[in-house]
């Protein structure tokens, strides 16, 4: 056996053993078209989302006060034991104040179109 | 010849280094030391695999008769909340001890997409893993009935379960005190509260950084905690607020589905100093 | 020039070209008589130095290509003094004096008396008063200037700390602002919109954040603004608000003013009508209810070094009537 055969060998055990760890996880929930995410992206942007979160894809949002928006695609709940949906998660951004009185997160006005387009950006981008 | 002579070789050193290594004591099972990532891996993909081969063949039936869910929350607060607890509930003392943790099921009733295999795990358990198999303790329909309520745990709120598991008279407290050890209020071991993170579960909850296996969204992340300005968007964060936070939740956001889990002063301490690392 | 570089500059021009369609500010999209002039000045230098440039390369390529009886003229002593000392010494000369004709232009006062507002410029944003005729202050306000279309208006520009310099590219070009002395920038629009002005001389690690808008209105709109930024700041009509002032004065008085309640602190920029301006943070962050909170819970975060400590002190609660009340200061 040449060594080309021994590294060829490796590989190919190596690729067996980890495409099987690829199907582990959830995708996100697909929710939303195309131009939900572009103007999901803008709206993230211009209501000053990422001044209190990390919004990963959004120049200059990775504010502190409040916990980062990574992975919301995976998360199981949403603020305040919310189970995570589509719809729970546009009740939140449009009311929060609602949903959970005493929180630092204010209501914008966020316009349902809006608040559905920052969700399926949300749950796209990790 | 020669390839003979060098395979036999290796295979006899092989055999030599493995005996060694077993017999020495050199690999610590201490259930509060956490694997390596690479052993972590392997049992995970290992499980997974088995049970995904084994369960293929099995159709599961229609799950979503509410009789059916109704049924398995009734066993689901019998026979499995207090390792796995629910919604704004925590497992009992003992299954916070145990290593692998309990997984919470509203995160595998979600990232498993087949319920025949969620029914062969409940009917046959995991190996090592302390999930026992109920195949001799629940009928058929019980097992499905508990896998039909496990199907909808994900959408479930904490108040939602509570409503739905409120009637009955066996209410099983899962929470059990820890002991009072007080801490003098130092500042906390931050290594110890690594491992207290462990013991509390709350790696099965939230992606932690420099903790194994700490891979589970269902709460938010804890990366960058130390730095956050709020904890639950309520408290600002600071140790005191955080220790409180750790020890009450629910007094303090009544309805979020972080539970009360008896976490003791110290511990509490401890593991708020190990949260202040993650900058 | 190579090939490459040659589609790369007109790549570039065709970018500059396009962006005077837009209203970006870009200093080739002029929208008041300063900036039109200065923009004049380009053009004539870039079509002026495109024209002789064109011309030169003529001549070389006439000089190499052509047969050498017929270029020997090129190397007489009356054209190389003719075209190498006495064309460059007029040309340069008549540009000389068109642009100094054009700054004196920009420089002097004239027609109607200007609308004087002072600036400082302090690290990292802008203090703005406006004064009337005599030089007493009629308005404090801050980070934003809003201006009557067609009226000179004359900034006084000044800094408290380090060399700052005021820039909006679509009314006109930038004047520093430069500790111990006033420069004097005189600018006007000829159209209502907002215009985006920045400082335009490094001053700090947060010079990029150092913004302001210019909002031109008619007259009419002009006056009813200055109006209504004369005012007292909003009464809070709620329970809700009124906790939002009683923290804002137990927490942000000694730096800020509120006309109408007891913060009287000069150390930040004015609030009294904060939520009625475009941005927060000198042009930083937009405003609303929830980026006014998360300034006040992390602005070291934001700008680090900046004057104002982060307020992470606050309940969720107590930040968010805070936030309410501020917003509430039209």
């Amino acid at each position: 056996m040449t060594s080309r055969h021994i590294v060829a060998c490796g590989l190919a055990t190596a690729a067996m053993m980890l495409l099987p760890g690829c199907s582990n996880e959830t995708p996100a929930p697909a929710f939303g078209t195309g131009a939900d995410l572009t103007r999901g992206a803008i709206a993230l942007q211009q209501y000053g989302c990422g001044v209190c979160h990390r919004i990963p894809g959004i120049a200059g949002a990775d504010g502190i006060v409040g916990p980062p928006l990574v992975d919301m695609g995976r998360r199981v709940y949403i603020a305040r034991g919310l189970p995570n949906t589509p719809a729970n998660m546009i009740h939140w951004i449009r009311k929060p104040q609602e949903l959970a009185p005493r929180s630092a997160m204010p209501d914008l006005q966020v316009t349902a179109a809006d608040a559905r387009a920052m969700t399926a950006y949300l749950y796209r981008s990790s | 010849m020669r390839t003979i002579r060098t395979v036999i070789i290796l295979a006899v050193m092989a055999a030599l280094g493995g005996t060694l290594f077993v017999y020495s004591g050199l690999y610590n099972v201490a259930a509060t030391v956490q694997h390596t990532a690479p052993v972590y891996w392997l049992l995970n993909v290992v499980m997974r695999q088995s049970v995904q081969h084994r369960a293929r063949a099995i159709r599961s039936p229609p799950l979503d008769d509410g009789a059916m869910i109704e049924a398995g929350a009734r066993l689901y607060r019998v026979h499995c909340v207090q390792c796995h607890g629910a919604p704004g509930i925590a497992p009992a003392a003992f299954a916070l001890g145990l290593m692998p943790l309990p997984a919470n099921l509203s995160l595998t009733a979600r990232d498993w997409n087949d319920p025949a295999e969620l029914y062969w795990v409940v009917k046959h358990g995991i190996k090592t893993s302390g999930m026992p198999a109920w195949e001799f303790r629940l009928a058929e329909a019980d097992l499905w009935a508990v896998v039909a309520f496990v199907n909808v745990l994900p959408g479930l709120s904490t108040h939602e379960y509570r409503a739905m598991t409120a009637r009955d008279a066996d209410v099983v407290t899962s929470v059990a005190s820890a002991e009072a050890e007080e801490s003098d209020g130092d500042d906390g071991d931050a290594a110890r509260g690594q491992i207290a993170l462990q013991q509390y579960a709350c790696v099965t909850c939230h992606v932690i950084p420099g903790v194994v296996g700490a891979s589970f969204p269902v709460g938010p992340s804890l990366a960058g905690i130390a730095n956050r300005t709020y904890l639950a968007g309520i408290l600002p964060n600071t140790r005191e607020t955080m220790i409180q936070w750790l020890r009450s939740p629910q007094a303090i956001a009544p309805g979020s589905a972080m539970p009360d889990l008896g976490v003791s002063e110290r511990d509490a301490r401890d593991i708020a100093a190990y949260l202040e690392t993650l900058k | 020039m190579s090939r490459d570089s040659r589609w790369r500059l007109a790549a570039v021009l065709a970018v500059m070209l396009l962006g005077a369609c837009s209203g970006m500010p870009v200093a080739l999209d002029p929208h008041g008589s300063n900036a039109r002039q200065t923009a004049r000045i380009a053009w004539v230098l870039l079509w002026g130095g495109a024209s002789i440039f064109a011309l030169v390369m003529a001549l070389v390529a006439y000089a190499i290509l052509e047969s050498p009886t017929r270029r020997a003229w090129l190397g007489r002593r009356a054209f190389v003094i003719g075209a190498g000392i006495v064309f460059p010494v007029a040309a340069l000369s008549a540009l000389l004096f068109y642009t100094l004709t054009v700054f004196g232009v920009l420089a002097s006062s004239r027609g109607a008396a200007p609308l004087r507002i002072e600036i400082v410029g302090q690290m990292w944003w802008w203090r703005v008063r406006y004064l009337d005729a005599d030089g007493a202050t009629v308005l404090v306000t801050a980070n934003e200037m809003h201006i009557p279309v067609g009226r000179t208006i004359e900034f006084a520009l000044e800094s408290a700390d380090v060399l700052h310099s005021f820039w909006v590219p679509n009314l006109g070009g930038k004047l520093d602002l430069i500790p111990g002395r006033v420069n004097v920038l005189r600018l006007d629009a000829d159209r209502t919109g907002v215009f985006r002005g920045q400082c335009a001389e490094y001053c700090g690690a947060q010079h990029a954040k150092m913004a302001f808008y210019v909002v031109a209105h008619t007259a009419a709109e002009f006056d009813a603004w200055l109006a209504a930024q004369r005012l007292p700041g909003n009464a809070p009509r709620t329970p809700a608000l009124q906790r939002g002032r009683a923290l804002f004065i137990a927490n942000c008085a000694g730096c800020h003013t509120v006309r109408g309640t007891a913060a009287m602190g000069e150390l930040g920029p004015d609030l009294t009508h904060v939520g009625s301006r475009r941005s927060i943070g000198a042009g930083a962050l937009p405003n609303n209810v929830g980026t006014i909170a998360g300034w006040i819970a992390a602005s070291q975060h934001i700008k680090p070094e900046n004057a104002m400590p982060s307020f992470d002190g606050f309940s969720g609660e107590e930040l968010g009537v805070l936030a309410a009340y501020l917003e509430s200061l039209k």
